[in-house]
């Protein structure tokens, strides 16, 4: 195609042309630019948004079946406070779809029934519809059609958390409470995406739970100073096993700076650089520096080497008695690992012994340390660690990772207070707690107050508390997760037909998580920002696209006589329109090109790149409550699709002018020789 | 009995203008048989290159009718006319200045969607055309480096590139020098005879239309014999 050696000839820059390159070179760049700027922001919203669905449905399920106000008025629901087979208590679902029998009613023994309740649904063989069982079957044959379906009932509940803060500090232990209004959500179990919620124990919640195997709490229902007591020997050495059977600690440092080097860990005949710090010329302690950190200057010091002769320790040529400290300054990290043995005679931390292994001045360092003045700087957890949390205490529970920021650490215990109803008065009745970890909520609107509680609790303050009571047709309900978000509402469609087909439609609201009520508008502000950004985007998109139209009117002037030629050897208007306008494609396309590198490029370094605007700014550029720990990397396909379709057309449009304009150029005129 | 080529029948033009319209051509009779050469002369400004123009295709009339290789213009076939029939030669060469001397040769045939690639026919009726004028050895030159002698052959080639009937040339030798001037006729008197194309030239130069089979005068808008 001749077109095609044509458009080649007039997009390479040429000196000659001076002003139409830098023109094409800038319409160019500045395509480029915006490309880049739009898929960089939409990859990355879309990334967060994505983030954000996935936490919110694996917390609450892509799919919630909540009763309606018909389920709450029906005779099935009402009979249990009837009914002495009941204990005349209302039954939650989960305890519906437990009970035998679905109607528990017995005309000998139960008061009669209010003629103002409505009348039961009954099957054809006159036994009670049961809606909880028959929308359990109804989710049971969907599993068949969708393998990873999963539900499980939810309570929701609310209550003041209030958390005895023991911390062992530098020098004593220091005690504060912390009290907090939470909601209180039941703990899905059986949610099959909670693992990735749950945030992984850090040192400092594993350091705190070793000290606190020397702990034992007399009292947590009691706001006591003095509840932390010290545990026996035998609880303790149990506390410590089942605690390291699931986390393997990989390594160690120093609690603090000018850590007491135990002078067994020289080896023999080698030398340290040292400094000796003296006081009336005698010497008081040794402080080897690590080479990381600064010398320490002393007021009178003498720097020489430290060496091991013998088992003896010498400064030059001075023989050091075993009573003076050795101190290293800096912190080190020991390779570590745990001998067993130490465990089965410890009565103290203290007595738990690791083999080690470290540097120090770049010299090899080993042997065995005990827990003294160490701490974790490393560790894995199990797989059985959260099973083990949750176990070894009564009621352990799952706070937000906010509470983390406010200095709650895993082990922390206390207790949920909530108000009964007596007789005569409203009586505070309190449950024991303890942190079993920590969990991220994302970015509900509750999500920072909401505690993750066994089923138990919420049932116990639901059923005698009447003054946290939520609106009932959300605080009690079934949860659905399934793989596929897109399939959320294909399940719903699918739940309510054949809860209609049951009957049981009336009694159940089926909502996806586009409908939640505490994620709704969230959802639908990010939504609207999105198409908002879009809009302004192809908007810069046509303004940086509209530079190719008056780069192609210039190109178009300039080369007036050429397309006069090309008329008379008989290159048809379609051919000349052709050439103008895939100039302009090819150049949005390229422009598209390098925006769409440019992205991948700043996609692939974005922690780096938040790391330099946080530098200009002064203050970290993203909060990482709303966007998350580090910005989504991944190119937005839909964002790619979106650039690579509107790019080439807009070019093509902001083309079309100047090929027209071309294609109407008079043969005749332009061949006349001037 | 000889093919005619070319067929104008009371061919009028004329430029709009402010008050009224400028009459160009008053009514052009002309028939040229295959293989003859022509000759067009007359005063500058009396309207012999868009008469030219309008025997190629290149610009429209206002009335009467025009048949040029059997095909009547206009009509859809004008492209393939222009492309297939016609070769122009032109005063200022009119060459496509970023591109070799080979590929300017060629450009008729790729615009006629032929092959055109090292070894194609076109390709090798190129390099022969160029040899035909002599610029052989300034094939793989871009035509901006060319002396104006150089730049007339490579177009009189383009001009024979796809074996056209018909060569309109436009005071072939208008910016030459009168050596460079008589060569360029004599080439494009010599090449068109030699391979049998009917000629039509519009020239001011008397011993070119000599050369020439028959000589028109164009004067107020018709053509009558010298």
């Amino acid at each position: 195609m001749f077109e095609l050696s044509i458009i080649k000839k007039y997009l390479l820059p040429k000196r000659k042309q001076l002003s139409v390159s830098l023109i094409g070179l800038m319409s160019i760049a500045v395509i480029a630019l915006v490309v880049w700027l739009l898929l960089v922001f939409l990859s990355v919203t879309e990334g967060i948004e994505k983030q954000w669905v996935h936490k919110l449905t694996s917390l609450n399920g892509p799919l919630r079946i909540t009763p309606k106000n018909a389920y709450y008025n029906s005779y099935y629901y009402k009979v249990d406070t009837l009914s002495v087979a009941s204990d005349y208590k209302e039954k939650t679902i989960r305890e519906k779809l437990a009970a035998l029998n679905s109607d528990p009613y017995n005309p000998d023994e139960d008061a009669e029934i209010p003629p103002t309740w409505q009348r039961p649904e009954k099957n054809p063989d006159n036994s009670l519809i049961d809606p909880v069982k028959l929308a359990a079957a109804t989710l049971n044959e969907l599993k068949n059609k969708h393998p990873s379906l999963v539900y499980q009932d939810f309570e929701l509940s609310g209550a003041m958390m209030r958390l005895q803060l023991t911390r062992d500090e530098t020098t004593h232990e220091t005690q504060s409470y912390l009290t907090q209004a939470s909601y209180l959500a039941s703990f899905a179990d059986k949610n099959p995406y909670l693992a990735s919620l749950i945030l992984k124990p850090s040192p400092k919640d594993l350091n705190h739970l070793l000290y606190l195997t020397e702990k034992k709490n007399s009292s947590l229902l009691v706001d006591e100073s003095e509840s932390l007591v010290k545990n026996s020997k035998e609880d303790f050495r149990l506390a410590l096993a089942s605690l390291l059977d699931t986390i393997k600690i990989t390594t160690l440092q120093p609690r603090f700076s000018h850590w007491k080097l135990p002078s067994a860990f020289i080896p023999e005949k080698e030398s340290f650089q040292a400094v000796a710090c003296l006081t009336n010329d005698k010497i008081t302690h040794i402080t080897i520096n690590d080479q990381k950190e600064q010398n320490v200057q002393y007021l009178s010091s003498k720097e020489g080497k430290i060496t091991k002769k013998d088992g003896q320790l010498f400064f030059e040529n001075t023989l050091l008695p075993p009573t003076i400290p050795l101190l290293v300054n800096g912190k080190l990290l020991f390779k570590a690992a745990l001998i067993p043995s130490s465990l089965e005679k410890a009565s103290h931390l203290k007595d738990v012994k690791f083999a080690v292994e470290t540097t120090l001045q770049n010299k090899p360092l080993k042997g065995s340390l005990s827990w003294d003045g160490l701490e974790i700087a490393t560790a894995n957890p199990e797989n059985t660690f959260l099973e083990h949390m949750l176990l070894s205490q009564e009621n352990g529970v799952l706070l937000a990772k906010s509470f983390q920021e406010s200095g709650v650490k895993t082990g922390d215990t206390g207790y949920l207070a909530y108000s009964s109803a007596t007789a005569s008065s409203l009586q505070e009745q309190r449950i024991p707690i303890c942190v079993a970890g920590f969990y991220d909520p994302g970015i509900m609107a509750v999500g920072n107050k909401c505690i993750l509680v066994p089923n138990s609790i919420t049932k116990t303050i639901n059923s005698s508390s009447n003054s946290t009571h939520f609106d009932p047709t959300e605080s009690n309900g079934i949860l659905v997760w399934f793989k596929d978000l897109k399939e959320a509402e294909k399940i719903k469609a699918e739940l309510i037909a054949s809860f209609e087909e049951k009957g049981i439609a009336k009694y159940w609201k089926v909502s996806t998580y586009k409908e939640y009520d505490f994620a709704k508008d969230l959802m639908q502000q990010f939504q609207s920002d999105k198409y908002l950004f879009t809009m302004v985007g192809i908007i810069i998109l046509i303004v940086a696209c509209s530079n190719i139209i008056s780069l192609l009117i210039i190109l178009v002037n300039d080369k007036k006589k050429e397309i006069g030629i090309l008329q008379s050897m008989g290159a048809s208007s379609k051919s000349i329109a052709l050439i103008f306008s895939a100039s302009g494609i090819v150049m949005g396309v390229l422009g598209s090109m390098i925006g769409i590198l440019g992205a991948l490029l700043t996609l692939h370094n974005i922690d780096s790149v938040v790391k330099a605007l946080s530098f200009i700014q002064g203050h970290s550029a993203f909060n990482a409550a709303f966007w998350g720990e580090s910005l989504p990397s991944h190119l937005s396909e839909s964002a790619l699709v979106f650039i690579l379709i509107s790019t080439p057309l807009i070019s093509l449009f902001a083309a079309l002018i100047p090929a027209l304009k071309a294609c109407k150029t008079p043969t005749s005129s332009t061949l006349r020789s001037e | 009995m000889k093919k005619t080529i070319l067929k104008a029948k009371n061919i009028q033009k004329s430029y709009p203008g402010i008050k009224e319209d400028t009459k160009v051509l008053l009514g052009i009779d002309l028939e040229v048989e295959e293989n003859e050469t022509l000759a067009i002369m007359g005063k500058s400004g009396e309207g012999k290159s868009t008469l030219l123009h309008i025997l190629g295709t290149l610009e429209s009339y206002n009335s009467g009718s025009l048949e040029v290789c059997s095909y009547k213009t206009p009509s859809p076939s004008t492209l393939k006319i222009r492309n297939e029939k016609i070769g122009f030669v032109f005063q200022a060469y009119n060459l496509l200045e970023d591109y070799t001397a080979l590929e300017n040769v060629l450009m008729p045939a790729k615009i006629g969607r032929k092959p055109t690639q090292k070894g194609s026919e076109a390709y090798e009726r190129a390099l022969l055309l160029l040899d035909l004028v002599g610029l052989n050895k300034r094939a793989f030159f871009l035509t901006k480096l060319l002396s104006g002698g150089e730049k007339q052959r490579v177009a009189i080639a383009r001009a024979l590139m796809n074996n056209p009937d018909l060569i309109l040339a436009d005071e072939p030798s208008g910016n030459l020098d009168s050596t460079t001037s008589s060569l360029i006729h004599d080439l494009l008197l010599s090449t068109v005879k030699e391979m049998g194309k009917t000629l039509i030239v519009v020239t001011h130069d008397k011993e070119l239309a000599s050369s020439c089979d028959r000589t028109l005068l164009l004067k107020d808008g018709i053509l009558c014999t010298s």
